[in-house]
């Protein structure tokens, strides 16, 4: 089944002169050849699909806002190709426009004149905004006089009062209270489920988990991932190299642990994997389910709390987890097992193990009825 | 439909942009729109005091302060229409970097605007002259009905010089600097203060087809004499004008990708 696509980007790219006072003139004479550039973006290719919100992380200067901007066509890509469906709502940075003396209510008007709404539609609307930015009697104060926050709540609340087809935001949300952020939350919520589609920009990777189902990662200009939000945000947060140190030589598994991938609702959990300690120390294990789950966050479902011994001289172990009646309803998981050696300041050192930071993740897909309720407290055993 | 790439929405843009930068400009005074009458008014009272008091200015074959003061307010009205459109598209889109990075549309209706904001002196001045051919119980002619192809060729001339000026500026910021003192001299090179037979043979000769002076000169014929410009002028001016524009546009599109650079 192919998809609407609301937004595509070809292998953009975009680099900026780099200009100062020496070179400005050769720029403004047309010998621009020689002005060394700075490349932002490289051959960065992406879709949309209609009623999505896609996320961009990346840290500061990765080339993120040069990229919003590029699909909102404030800046031209030298290469490639950038083309939107339906009428676009963009908000860069802190979306200042004109004057800072402007009052929050001028600036909204204004906004909204730029893209072309009626006088009639605009009373409507900036009634709309002011209840919605509870900016209150401040709304008729110059924006200089704002704060960080008042600012965003009145950028954020403009660019989203009307109904677009399409909503480019930067940062916004990491910006205002959290009454207000939850407010901006189902806004946005209330806009996908009309099927509006939207790029957000962030290091906020928090933000994306709870819109996005998809997220590429921007670095140095290269779209250096692209793919499920959840497995995007570990990229980002733990790099693309395993997420821990792993000693070497001292225990390891003999291969990929035993266990049902997908199971009911409330049976019996087993997994079993056979390690092996090569130098004499003591090994421990540990043992996490995990879900990390759009519009929630992580979620730490099942964890060992202390890591368990699994022995001390070398040999061979059978490491058995099993969980009885499984407490998890119904969903995708990420199993994480692991060595390692834990020393007198309860630090731990990671010898071997599965899990999503270096890509062994263990899928577990528990299947059942929502409904059905789950008795705690339930012991389970690590041994 | 579109011509020299703008199509039909963009005269929108020009319509919201026109205001935005009005309200930017009075923005904050408290006196507001008012100084868009109230400057040139000073402007005009000054000078005329100047040439008809001070330096009594005459005018070759008419007697009188009233003629002369008509003859140089319709030259200067249109002057302070070129200079105030052009100091507003220099600075335009240098002074409007927010809007240039956050709202996509083309950068170059900003000069283009900048150039129109010059409609306010000139009307100003237009309404004086008015109210002095009503005190002097003078009849228009019906050549005043040509006043919109200076008119409109004037504000073509005036943003192609604008949009080579305000790309300019993006880069080499002194041009913004330099410009108020270019614009002086202009003005006093410029037969607008003093009628071109005032110069030796020669030198009037080649000064007439200074562009600045032919759309004075084109505003003048029909309001003082009441004839139309000498079909060279229109002519001319359509042909300088257009090719102001056309270069000040190729300009301005090649070094737009520079902006984002710079703003």
């Amino acid at each position: 089944m192919s998809r609407a696509v609301a937004i595509t980007c070809e292998g953009v790219s975009k680099s900026f002169a780099l200009i100062d006072r020496g070179n400005a003139w050769r720029i403004a004479l047309g010998f621009d050849a020689s002005v060394p550039r700075f490349s932002a973006l490289q051959n960065v290719t992406f879709d949309v699909p209609k009623g999505q919100f896609v996320g961009v992380l990346g840290r500061n200067g990765a080339g993120k806002s040069t990229l919003l901007r590029i699909v909102g066509g404030a800046y031209a890509p030298d290469m490639g190709r950038v083309s939107v469906v339906g009428a676009m709502s963009a908000l860069y940075e802190l979306g200042v426009v004109g004057s800072r003396e402007l009052t929050g209510r001028q600036y909204a008007d204004r906004l909204l004149a730029v893209h072309g709404f009626s006088a009639r539609e605009r009373a409507e609307m900036i009634a709309e905004i002011h209840d919605f930015s509870e900016l209150e009697d401040r709304f008729d104060d110059p924006v200089q006089t704002y704060s960080a926050g008042m600012g965003a709540r009145l950028y954020f609340s403009t660019a989203t009062a009307g109904q677009y087809d399409v909503y480019l935001l930067d940062e916004i949300l990491s910006v205002g209270d959290q009454h207000f952020q939850s407010k901006c939350w189902r806004r946005l919520r209330d806009r996908i489920s009309c099927g509006a589609t939207g790029i957000l920009v962030t290091h906020d990777w928090a933000a994306i988990l709870r819109l996005c189902e998809t997220a590429h990662i921007l670095d140095r200009g290269k779209a250096i991932f692209s793919g499920p939000a959840d497995r995007a945000v570990r990229r980002y947060l733990y790099g693309d190299e395993k997420g821990e140190e792993l000693l070497d030589g001292v225990a390891k598994f003999l291969g990929p642990p035993s266990y049902a991938s997908t199971m009911r609702q409330g049976e019996d959990f087993t997994m079993r994997a056979e390690a092996e300690i090569l130098q004499p120390s003591e090994v421990f294990a540990t043992f996490t389910i995990e879900r990390l789950q759009p519009g929630f966050g992580w979620e730490t479902s099942v964890m060992s709390r202390d890591p368990v011994l699994v022995g001390s001289a070398p040999g061979r172990y059978l490491v058995d987890i099993s969980v009885p009646s499984l407490p998890l309803e119904p969903g995708h998981y990420q199993c994480r097992l692991g060595l390692m050696l834990v020393d007198e300041t309860r630090r731990r050192v990671g010898l071997d193990g599965f899990s999503w930071l270096n890509g062994t993740g263990l899928a577990l897909e528990v299947v059942g009825q929502r409904q059905e309720g789950l008795m705690l407290p339930v012991r389970w055993t690590l041994h | 439909m579109s011509v020299a790439g703008f199509e039909r929405r963009d005269i929108g843009m020009v319509w919201s942009l026109f205001k935005l930068t009005v309200t930017d400009r009075y923005l904050g005074s408290s006196l507001g729109l008012i100084w868009a009458v109230l400057s040139p008014l000073l402007l005009m009272g000054m000078f005329t005091f100047v040439f008809t008091f001070v330096f009594p200015g005459r005018l070759p074959g008419r007697e009188g302060t009233l003629p002369y003061v008509v003859w140089l307010l319709s030259g200067y009205g249109p002057w302070l229409a070129v200079s105030e459109g052009l100091s507003a598209s220099t600075s335009s889109v240098s002074g409007n970097a927010g809007i240039v990075k956050n709202i996509s549309f083309k950068s170059e209706l900003l000069p283009v605007v900048g150039a129109l904001t010059g409609v306010f002196p000139l009307f100003v001045s237009f309404a004086v002259i008015a109210v002095l051919f009503a005190a002097s119980g003078e009849v228009p002619s019906l050549a005043l009905l040509t006043l919109p192809i200076p008119l409109f060729f004037g504000m073509l001339f005036v943003s192609g010089l604008g949009l080579f000026l305000a790309a300019l500026n993006v880069f080499v910021r002194d041009t913004a600097l330099a410009l108020p003192n270019v614009l002086t001299m202009l003005l006093f090179a410029s037969p607008i203060f003093y009628p071109l037979s005032a110069y030796p043979g020669g030198v009037g000769k080649l000064l007439q087809f200074n562009p600045f002076y032919v759309i004075a000169a084109s505003f003048r014929a029909p309001i003082i004499d009441g004839t139309l410009p000498p079909l060279w002028m229109v002519v001319y001016l359509a042909v300088v004008s257009v090719a102001a524009f056309a270069a000040g546009l190729m300009w301005f599109r090649r070094l737009k990708s520079f902006f984002d650079a710079r703003l």
